[in-house]
Parts: structure tokens; C-alpha cells; sequence
């Protein structure tokens, strides 16, 4: 009994339906949040009430509709995962060829490794519920571009430390990964200052 | 068992069902919207070439969605299959049923296939990711292969363009 409870602990973490079923789960409450107090819903609903036009309105009925922020979300979440993660394995033949010829990196190994890291988003949506449910609102404009990039940043943080970047020698990964990751940081600061 | 196997770890296979499976929901959509939009007179009056031009291009801008990994090709999927629920509601509407399944049967026999496939091909490098990424890819899936599958799809939908022209210019027109 408890090796299978350990076999199930060891496992369930790293099991891609496993998190796909918890990312669910959290986008349900996120969305449910989102819809109700964030303020670009709002503004979508203030501006298609007013709409005379019946496709604009039917289009925009189905922007607001929860079905359709919960897939898109959930789709772009695990699209990103698997580019990431195949970006990483293109990547990672330079090391290969460099510094570790004798070592062979599946694609699954990236994926895994990114995979650990969707805790970090599943945490940034909890986050997010929490303050809309307390405060009725969305995080602030000039607060949201740092707590953005503070989430990225783990984001990278974890997936560059699965990808044991010492012991697989993936230097040139890392370098590469670390640098896109400051490059979108910066530009979504910038991206934030210029829109508030 | 062995063959519904092998269509779930081809990624071109998979993405033409999931294609028509997220098409048809959207044309459940749009025929249930009650928009009626209505059918511009224009599209009947091209001419084999116009037609035929027309549609691989349109094709061809499909085929290169692979490119976005699918972010054209979704919203391509979108606009087409709404739209044509749409305006299939609108003509059952206002002609009845019988007459608009003559306009429309003849016109979407090889059409819709024809953009079925091209869309899908679109999905295929993501899915290839995907596939490979959870090792339920076989290992005969190089870039070539790939490629050589590409070429033998756009072969395919060339064929289906060609037939769909056909039909439109000189047998759906005087139906």
C-alpha cells in the first residue's frame, strides 16, 4: 500500500493529464473570477451593449462566454509547452554537438522538464483569483506588467533547473533560453509602461 | 484496431479529423446563429480559371499556416465554416431545403474536402510536436518524409481545386 501510495506520488506531478485536469480545474475558477470582475470584460460588455450591429454582438457574446476563454487559454497553455520544449530540443543539438556527442536528449525529456514549471502558472492563476475575489477587480495596470515578469521569470527559473544544465551540459540551451526570457521581460515592461 | 492506431499517431491524420470535428462545430455555430448573411451573386459568375486560381490560393495560404503552427489556420477555420453554416441557413430560409441542397451539394463535394485538407495540413507540424514529444510517433517520421507527405496532400488538394472548379463553372452554374 504505500509503495503503490509512493509509485502514485512519485508519478502523478509529472503526469501530463494529471496537470492538464488541474489546469482545468484552476482556469474553471480563474475564468469564473475573470468574467465577473476583470475590466476588459467589462469594457467588452459596456461597448457590445450599445451595439446595434448583430454580428459584432454575436461575436462579441462569444468573446465573453466562459467556453471560450476557458479553451482558448487552455489550448494556448499546452501549445506553448510543446513549442517551447521543441525550440529547447532544437537548441539543445548545439550543445549535443558541442559539448556532449555521446548523449541523446528526447523531446519528451524538454516537455517533461516544462511541464514542472506549469505549476508556476497554475499558481499565478490562483494568485490572480484570490485578488479579484477580494478586491472585485483586476490587478492594477502598473503593477501587472512586474508580477507578469516575476511569474516568467520563475517560470524559467524551473524548467532551466529540470533541465539539469550542469550535468547534461545544455549551455548553449540555457544562454539562449535565459536571454529570451530577459528579452520578453523587457518587453513586457515596456509594453506596460507605454499602455497605462 | 491496428489502422485506427496508426491514424491517431499520423499527424496528418489526425489533424484532418480534428479538423473536421472543430469545422463542423463551428458550422453548427454559425447555422444556428441566425445571422443570415446573405450569398453575394458574384460567386457564381467566375469563370474554371478565376475558380480554380482562387481556390489554390487560398489553399496555398492554408498550407503555409503551418508556419504559424496553426494560428492562421484556426482562425482561416473559423471564418469559413461559420460563415458557410451561416449562409446555409439563411438560403434553407428563404428557398427551402430541397432547393439549397442542389446549390449547395454539387458546390462543397470536392470544396470542402479541398479545404478540409488544407487546414488541417496547417495543425500538422503541431501535432508532429506533439506526437513526438509523448514517443507515439513512428521513427520513419523524418523531414523528408514530412515533406514528402506535404507534397503528396498538395497533390491531393490540387486534384480536389481542379474537380471543385469544375463543378462550379459548368455544372453547379446551370443547376
Amino acid at each position: 500500500m504505500n509503495r503503490l501510495h509512493s509509485i502514485i506520488n512519485k508519478n502523478m506531478a509529472g503526469n501530463q493529464i494529471f496537470v492538464m485536469a488541474i489546469t482545468l480545474i484552476v482556469l474553471f475558477v480563474y475564468t469564473n473570477a475573470f468574467l465577473k470582475h476583470g475590466s476588459l470584460i467589462n469594457e467588452l460588455t459596456l461597448l457590445y451593449t450599445s451595439e446595434s450591429n448583430k454580428t459584432v454582438v454575436h461575436i462579441m457574446e462569444i468573446l465573453t462566454s466562459m467556453e471560450f476563454n476557458i479553451i482558448t487559454r487552455f489550448v494556448s497553455i499546452f501549445s506553448v509547452l510543446y513549442i517551447v520544449s521543441f525550440l529547447l530540443w532544437l537548441i539543445s543539438r548545439f550543445d549535443l554537438a558541442f559539448f556532449n556527442p555521446n548523449q541523446h536528449l528526447t523531446l519528451n525529456f524538454f516537455t517533461k522538464a516544462y511541464l514542472y514549471s506549469l505549476y508556476i502558472s497554475i499558481l499565478d492563476f490562483l494568485c490572480q483569483t484570490i485578488y479579484m475575489t477580494f478586491t472585485k477587480q483586476d490587478i492594477p495596470l502598473h503593477i501587472l506588467p512586474y508580477y507578469m515578469v516575476i511569474f516568467i521569470t520563475l517560470q524559467c527559473i524551473v524548467i532551466l533547473y529540470n533541465l539539469k544544465i550542469r550535468e547534461n551540459k545544455l549551455y548553449i540551451t540555457a544562454a539562449f533560453f535565459s536571454l529570451l526570457i530577459i528579452a520578453l521581460d523587457i518587453a513586457i515592461i515596456y509594453i506596460g509602461s507605454v499602455y497605462q | 484496431m491496428g489502422n485506427l492506431r496508426n491514424i491517431i499517431r499520423d499527424p496528418f491524420y489526425i489533424s484532418i479529423l480534428l479538423t473536421t470535428m472543430i469545422a463542423l462545430l463551428f458550422f453548427a455555430m454559425g447555422f444556428q446563429s441566425g445571422l443570415n448573411e446573405e450569398l453575394s451573386e458574384a460567386d457564381y459568375k467566375l469563370s474554371f480559371f478565376d475558380l480554380l486560381f482562387h481556390n489554390s490560393f487560398l489553399s496555398l495560404l492554408n498550407i503555409l499556416g503551418m508556419f504559424t503552427l496553426g494560428i492562421f489556420n484556426l482562425y482561416a477555420l473559423f471564418v469559413n465554416a461559420f460563415d458557410l453554416g451561416n449562409i446555409l441557413n439563411d438560403s434553407i430560409a428563404s428557398s427551402g431545403f430541397g432547393y439549397s441542397m442542389r446549390k449547395f451539394l454539387p458546390h462543397a463535394i470536392f470544396e470542402l474536402p479541398s479545404m478540409i485538407i488544407s487546414l488541417a495540413m496547417g495543425f500538422a507540424p503541431i501535432f508532429l510536436i506533439i506526437l513526438k514529444a509523448n514517443n507515439f510517433i513512428s521513427t520513419r517520421y523524418t523531414f523528408w518524409f514530412f515533406l514528402k507527405k506535404v507534397l503528396f496532400f498538395s497533390t491531393i488538394i490540387l486534384i480536389l481545386n481542379i474537380c471543385a472548379a469544375f463543378m462550379e463553372s459548368f455544372i453547379s452554374a446551370n443547376l
